[in-house]
């Protein structure tokens, strides 16, 4: 087991998402200071009437537990991106088990990367502790510590890592014990005796000594998430940063769920008219936080606000199960993957201007091509041996003058190399678009040394197609 | 002092140095072409698969694409997708199945303008393409040299047709061809290649969809027929 404990330690003013320097505050207290605010010496703890001395703008906002609890479960949701063992440790702690998956990510530091990657996109701080027991990774985090020595860390940690009440750290303080080390010099029947039963069974599980089974977390069964934004948004390329931390839930929630999807909508809400609904397109079933980004950016970027944003929701249609992917054996690639292309091209150009191309069994020639949204994967085996056909087809056929009982093309007269081809066909849909045809086909050439389909019918010629 | 012979070695394997009389040679992969003619003026033996080729050619139906069918069809499946851009006509699937190009790899994309370009450029990044067909009539210089670059890291058949009236203007495409029709075959005009400029056109008898002995027999066939179809 390996206990990696993540501490978001400015969550109360974070997920606010308020300009710097901000402050989270309760009771007239800071209770959470960003980078800003705490380069200039504000401290949790520290009244706000003495941080507003220290720095003159800064902006307080009233601590919302609520939202706090609400972005812990979803930053869980992302964590399933790393891990399907994660346990959330209130008000602003994950605990993670990534002993199972180091070899998925190529080691230690490659995942520790990630996560930290992961959460400054996020716009998050965090601090991480690595440990074989979760009470000592959470304890290691207040020195971030990811040694592997994790026990000559926890010794240094002071004191105050414990969370005990006043008394009972001046109580620590008046006897000398400054760090763990110290106390766990102690016997653990005189600890207990000083500072509660609960002080050793707490020092025992810290170091592996007892069992300290932590619930896990359940990825909910469906996935709708809000977003609430710190003020109304009017340009919806500004939605992104909020948007992205709620694909990045969505990701890890796929993940932990070997889940994928083809569409997700993201749901503006306004303060006075109906909510907009954004559906977002995959190629193909997908879980890839890259790719759910790069499709809302395309999206956000060319969507006009028909009023400002107070709130974002987010909602997984359909997931359906997707198996995970192995790794190479011998670590080949294959050539790329073209569906997060296909993606982009489509969120820009719109999505029936990227297609792939279907045989229909129709003797009409405009009937015998059909676009569909994805090549299908097995070619249809071509038994039938048909007269030539052109590579390129006219949407619409194009009127050919006939001279001394000749088709022209571009003021001159055409060579006609074939005999006659009848296409009498569609007499079903006599109304329809293409209707019921009665032609005569020509493969004809240009004095250009063009090769021309071209036919004949009642109204006259007309060219048709191009034998590229 | 001149350079020791080691160093001007060293100097004639780059891809963009040649000798006067012969032709630069690339290390990157080509297909052949199917015409031995033609392999045979190539720089590097048959079509560069990375690095842009720009084929001139103003009407349809000379056989532009038939052109270059031998090397579409020597593609394997896993070499990756086939992706028409910008078309100038729809495509007929029944006839670019029966040519022997899968359907199952292709994808069309279909944009115009800028949007073309941009859409050549992300597909070319992707590295997942084996072949790449645009029409890009209206692309400027600066567009081009932006996908020379892109498609210089692929192993992708980069084919960007133009119309014949460009020829004039600078191309970063290291490969050009001039296409024109005509009664005996294909003419090839190579306008330029990493080597030395070539006298005159090729001829070549493309895949048509009749023999070319046809064209020259005329009247075979050619009296169209006269009555009106019939009409029930």
């Amino acid at each position: 087991m390996q206990w990696l404990a993540i501490h978001f330690f400015r969550l109360p003013v974070e997920v606010l998402a308020l300009p710097a320097p901000a402050v989270a505050i309760a009771q007239q207290r800071i209770v959470a200071a960003d980078a800003t605010a705490a380069a200039s010496g504000v401290r949790p703890g520290q009244r706000l009437a003495d941080a507003l001395a220290l720095l003159p703008g800064l902006r307080p906002h009233e601590r919302q537990p609520e939202r706090e609890q609400a972005l812990l479960e979803s930053l869980a949701c992302w964590a399933g991106n790393f891990t399907p063992t994660v346990s959330l440790a209130p008000p602003d702690t994950l605990l993670l088990e990534i002993g199972g998956c180091l070899q998925l990510f190529g080691g230690q530091a490659p995942l520790l990367a990630k996560i930290r990657d992961g959460a400054a996109s996020q716009g998050l701080s965090l601090r991480l502790g690595l440990a074989p027991t979760p009470l000592a990774a959470r304890w290691l985090t207040h020195a971030d510590s990811t040694t592997e020595h994790w026990q000559a860390a926890l010794a240094t940690l002071p004191v105050e890592v414990l969370g005990l009440n006043d008394a009972a750290e001046r109580r620590l303080h008046a006897l000398g014990l400054r760090t763990l080390a110290q106390l766990f010099a102690l016997p653990g029947a005189t600890v207990g005796h000083r500072f509660g039963k609960a002080l050793p069974l707490q020092l025992a599980r810290a170091r592996g000594e007892l069992p300290d089974p932590q619930p896990p977390f359940a990825f909910p069964e469906r996935f709708v998430q809000r977003l609430e934004l710190p003020a109304k948004v009017e340009v919806a390329d500004h939605l992104l940063f909020a948007a992205r931390r709620l694909l990045m839930a969505l990701a890890g929630w796929l993940q932990a769920r070997q889940l994928g999807i083809t569409t997700c909508t993201l749901v503006l809400d306004h303060e006075d008219i109906p909510a907009t609904h954004l559906p977002l397109g995959f190629a193909s079933l997908t879980r890839d936080a890259e790719r759910l980004i790069r499709v809302a950016r395309e999206q956000l970027e060319r969507h006009r606000l028909a009023a400002p944003v107070t709130e974002l929701h987010l909602h997984a249609d359909a997931p359906q199960a997707l198996a995970g992917s192995s790794v190479a054996l011998f670590g080949q690639q294959d050539g790329g993957n073209i569906a997060p292309v296909i993606e982009r091209l489509r969120a820009r150009l719109g999505d029936a201007a990227v297609h792939g191309l279907a045989v229909h069994d129709d003797h009409r020639p405009e009937c015998a091509t059909r676009a569909v949204p994805w090549p299908e994967p097995k070619d249809a085996p071509d038994t039938a041996t048909t007269p030539p056909r052109p590579l390129w087809l006219q949407a619409q056929p194009q009127a050919l003058h006939e001279v001394a009982g000749r088709p022209t093309y571009a003021g001159a007269a055409l060579n006609l190399l074939t005999r006659a081809e009848r296409l009498e066909s569609g007499w079903w849909d006599q109304d329809e678009a293409t209707g019921d045809l009665r032609r005569d086909y020509f493969v004809a050439t240009t004095a250009q040394g063009a090769w021309l389909w071209i036919y004949r019918d009642a109204h006259g010629w007309w060219l048709h197609g191009q034998f590229a | 002092m001149s350079a020791s012979p080691a160093a001007l070695d060293a100097l004639l394997q780059r891809a963009d140095l040649w000798r006067g009389g012969a032709c630069a040679h690339h290390a990157e992969a080509t297909l052949g072409s199917g015409f031995a003619a033609l392999d045979a003026v190539l720089p590097d033996g048959g079509w560069p698969c990375g690095g842009l080729t720009e084929v001139l050619a103003d009407s349809l139906g000379i056989g532009e694409l038939s052109l270059f069918l031998p090397a579409l069809r020597q593609l394997e499946a896993e070499a990756g997708w086939v992706v028409v851009v910008a078309p100038p006509a729809q495509l007929h699937a029944p006839a670019w199945q029966a040519l022997g190009l899968p359907l199952s790899r292709l994808l069309v994309v279909e944009a115009e303008g800028a949007d073309a370009a941009w859409a050549c450029e992300q597909l070319l990044g992707s590295g997942a393409l084996a072949a790449l067909l645009a029409w890009l009539p209206s692309a400027d210089a600066r567009a081009l040299r932006r996908l020379q670059l892109a498609s210089s890291n692929t192993r992708c058949l980069s084919l960007v047709f133009r119309p014949e009236r460009v020829a004039t203007q600078p191309s970063p495409a290291p490969l050009r061809l001039a296409l024109r029709g005509s009664d005996s075959g294909l003419q090839v005009d190579i306008l330029k290649r990493r080597g030395p400029p070539l006298a005159k056109p090729l001829c070549l008898n493309i895949e048509r969809p009749l023999p070319w002995s046809r064209l020259t027999r005329r009247a075979v066939a050619a009296a169209p027929v006269r009555r009106e179809p019939h009409v029930a």
